[in-house]
């Protein structure tokens, strides 16, 4: 059984040995010539600002839950996804139709949400 | 593979969840006047509860979406408790959350989806139904309890029933987990007929007292209640009235749906426990009860002194058990709201009379307020003939033909014991004078209506219990 | 593998939430650790429904995993209240509840 493994661990192996080697040699090989630009953070080119490590405002967090509830009930469209075809001869229509009564009401609870100022800032 | 819907099955949840749409999108629209969610609201659950009683008359059987739900006699009579403690609250709300148009929306809909979620784990008949609507029913309760966002006190209660109640869930959740290992599926007859095949196994043993402990924090029973005070506390007091009635209600019906049904092969194994539970729940429950100066405390020990009574019935286990658990949780439902009904009538101009000493005097200067609390207090003691006398008669009628005298025996000493709190409330009420002149505030109509609908329900069942019980005796499992 | 091992790992998963819950007092790690319990519970699920070779397990899980968001979005929104109120979320220190 776990001799059927062995590939790859030894592709791990490699791959460690490979990607540690390289570094060391830059390491050891690669001439330094260190100015104030390359040591800096590197954003796109952007000069950096300030220190990433800040607190940022609670707002975020009301996104942050209506992105969860609504990321998470795609999970009901997967299997149902799967199970489409078994049923789409006799009664496809009909599970079509459950499953955009699903997808409604979430835009329903969307609109709400919405509508209650959750998506908006202030 | 074609797919067949009874509708006709559906039509209590059907109309609770289209009423739920309603407010939803009426709750949208600023120009829309707030007012009429409530009574929209109790529209809809009264509409719900006649569908209900109309099928439990006609004695409605089925089963639908393959198997996973089921409507019969026993989920209807829970319905009708779901619904009539729904309406209750409903009216008890209307004046109780103010002029602010902001809060009314979102706090019937969150009633209405506890609803929903109660009526799915009375019909549960897998337990991924009775799961899903536990949580439902759950998440909605602790928004809920924290509704009052600016006040810290609501704030902690709905941070402490959360992190209980979620910690039960996971409990309850990792038990069917188990009972799934055990016993091969998760559907209630299925579980009830693999368990008669073969040898039960420990994954089962130990699913079945993680199910009891996460029910045993959902009801309140001692020892997992400790949250039950604190929430009753600090909620708002027409939601302590909602969580200790139907929530406790849907408990319950879950409880007699999977331990009845799915687990009689185990009886030997879960009924001394449930007897033990039911001693230890009453006696805490009493005692604490007496020591309390809180009236929401006072009546949260109480409720889970109650939740302690209801497990005599189930420690029965027979059919006369389960007919007396269904009637005193109807019973207890309405003369508990109505008890919380009267706390907050009893509302002075600086807010609610929550200490037991500011009730002094009141039964003279507030005659209404006095003989609501009288009654309901009365009839949550047991004293004939209200409503509580009934409902406690026939769980220790049932528990002696079952030959638990013994249980029976502590349960009246704790009636006996609960009587002293109970009256205590009732003699400084008219023999106390006042010590501080309390303005009060207009009675809401709307408040004292649904009073008087709590008080005809205690006194009609209390007088006349032959017409309710023969409905609720052809209702057992 | 045997049923045994993934349900001994799903007992460890379940037992440190617990003792999470029991001993840590800050109110999101207490209920980080409620998610454990919620996973061990998934994992076992899982498990058994491979070893049964049936789907209820695995349907189950997506429930579960469905509930837990809704359980997360609404316990972080009741402590982030308590949060504005009382500047903590210790368990300890919010207790102006007591009998």
């Amino acid at each position: 059984m776990l001799i059927d493994y062995l590939p790859i661990l030894l592709l791990g192996l490699f791959a460690v040995l490979f990607a540690g080697i390289n570094l060391a040699l830059t390491h050891i090989l690669g001439p330094k010539r260190p100015t104030r630009a390359k040591l800096s953070v590197y954003e796109s080119g952007v000069q950096p600002v300030g220190d990433a490590r800040q607190r940022f405002t609670i707002r975020f967090d009301l996104i942050a839950m209506l992105f969860i509830i609504f990321d998470i009930e795609v999970v009901f469209l997967y299997p149902w996804a799967v199970v489409f075809r078994k049923f789409s001869e006799t009664s496809g229509l009909f599970i079509l139709v459950e499953m955009l009564v699903f997808i409604g009401i979430l835009f329903l609870g969307y609109i709400y949400a919405w509508k209650k100022g959750g998506l908006t800032w202030d | 593979m074609p797919i067949e819907i009874n509708w006709q099955l559906l039509m209590p949840e059907l109309v609770i969840a289209l009423t739920l749409i309603i407010v939803l999108i009426f709750d949208m629209f600023d120009s829309i006047s707030k007012t009429i969610l409530g009574w929209l609201t109790i529209v809809g659950a009264g509409i719900a509860l006649w569908v209900s009683i109309q099928m439990q008359q006609a004695g409605t059987v089925g089963t639908q979406f393959n198997d996973m739900f089921k409507v019969d006699s026993f989920s209807l009579f829970f319905n009708i408790i779901f619904l009539i403690s729904t309406i209750l609250v409903a009216l008890i709300s209307l004046s109780y959350l103010g002029k602010d148009d902001r809060k009314q929306g979102p706090y019937y809909l969150l009633i209405l989806l506890a609803t929903l979620g109660m009526m799915l784990m009375a019909a549960g008949n897998e337990l991924i139904v009775v799961f899903l609507g536990l949580e439902l029913m759950s998440l909605s309760l602790y928004v809920l309890a924290g509704y009052f966002r600016d006040n810290p006190v609501s704030s902690e209660a709905g941070m402490k029933y959360l992190l209980l109640g979620a910690f039960a869930s996971a409990f309850f959740l990792y038990g069917i987990a188990l009972i799934y290992g055990g016993a091969g599926t998760t559907s209630i007859p299925g579980i009830a007929s693999n368990l008669t095949a073969e040898s039960q196994s420990p994954l089962l043993l130990g699913g079945m007292f993680l199910l009891i402990v996460g029910f045993g924090f959902k009801v309140a029973i001692v020892p997992f209640h400790q949250w039950a005070p604190d929430v009753y506390e600090g909620a708002p007091t027409t939601i302590a009235a909602f969580i200790s009635a139907g929530p406790k209600a849907a408990g319950f019906a879950a409880f007699l749906r999977i331990f009845m049904e799915a687990l009689p092969a185990m009886q030997s194994q879960w009924g001394d426990v449930i007897i033990l539970l039911a001693m230890l729940t009453m006696t805490v429950g009493n005692v604490i009860a007496i020591a309390q100066t809180n009236i929401k405390r006072m009546l949260a020990y109480s409720s889970i002194a109650h939740a302690g009574y209801v497990l005599i019935g189930l420690a029965a286990a027979n059919n006369e058990g389960i007919s007396s658990v269904m009637l005193y949780l109807l019973v207890y439902c309405v003369m508990n709201i109505g008890a919380f009904g009267a706390v907050i009538l009893a509302k002075t101009t600086d807010g609610e009379c929550l200490t037991i000493s500011d009730y002094a005097g009141l039964g003279f200067r507030k005659p209404l307020l006095g003989l609501f609390m009288t009654l309901m207090l009365l009839s949550l003691a047991g004293f004939p003939p209200t409503a509580g006398f009934v409902g406690k008669f026939y769980i220790f009628k049932s528990a002696v033909q079952a030959g638990h005298t013994w249980l029976v025996i502590i349960g009246a000493i704790n009636t006996a014991i609960s009587a002293f709190y109970y009256l205590r409330v009732v003699v400084t009420m008219y023999m106390r004078e006042p010590e501080e002149e309390l303005e009060f505030s207009p009675y809401p109509s709307t408040l004292v209506v649904g009073l008087i609908l709590a008080v005809i329900g205690v006194l009609f069942i209390g007088i006349l219990p032959s017409l309710l019980l023969n409905s609720v005796q052809n209702s057992v499992l | 593998m045997g049923l045994e091992y993934y349900l001994i790992l799903s007992a460890l998963l379940f037992t440190t939430g617990v003792i999470g819950v029991l001993i840590r007092r800050n109110a999101i790690i207490i209920f980080m650790c409620i998610e454990l319990m919620l996973n061990a519970a998934n994992l076992a699920f899982v498990a058994i429904s491979r070893h049964l070779g049936e789907t209820t397990g695995q349907v189950f899980v997506f429930f579960v995993m469905t509930v837990a968001a809704a359980e997360v979005a609404i316990g972080l929104a009741i402590i982030v209240s308590v949060f504005k109120h009382r500047q903590t979320v210790n368990v300890d220190e919010v207790n102006s509840l007591k009998g």
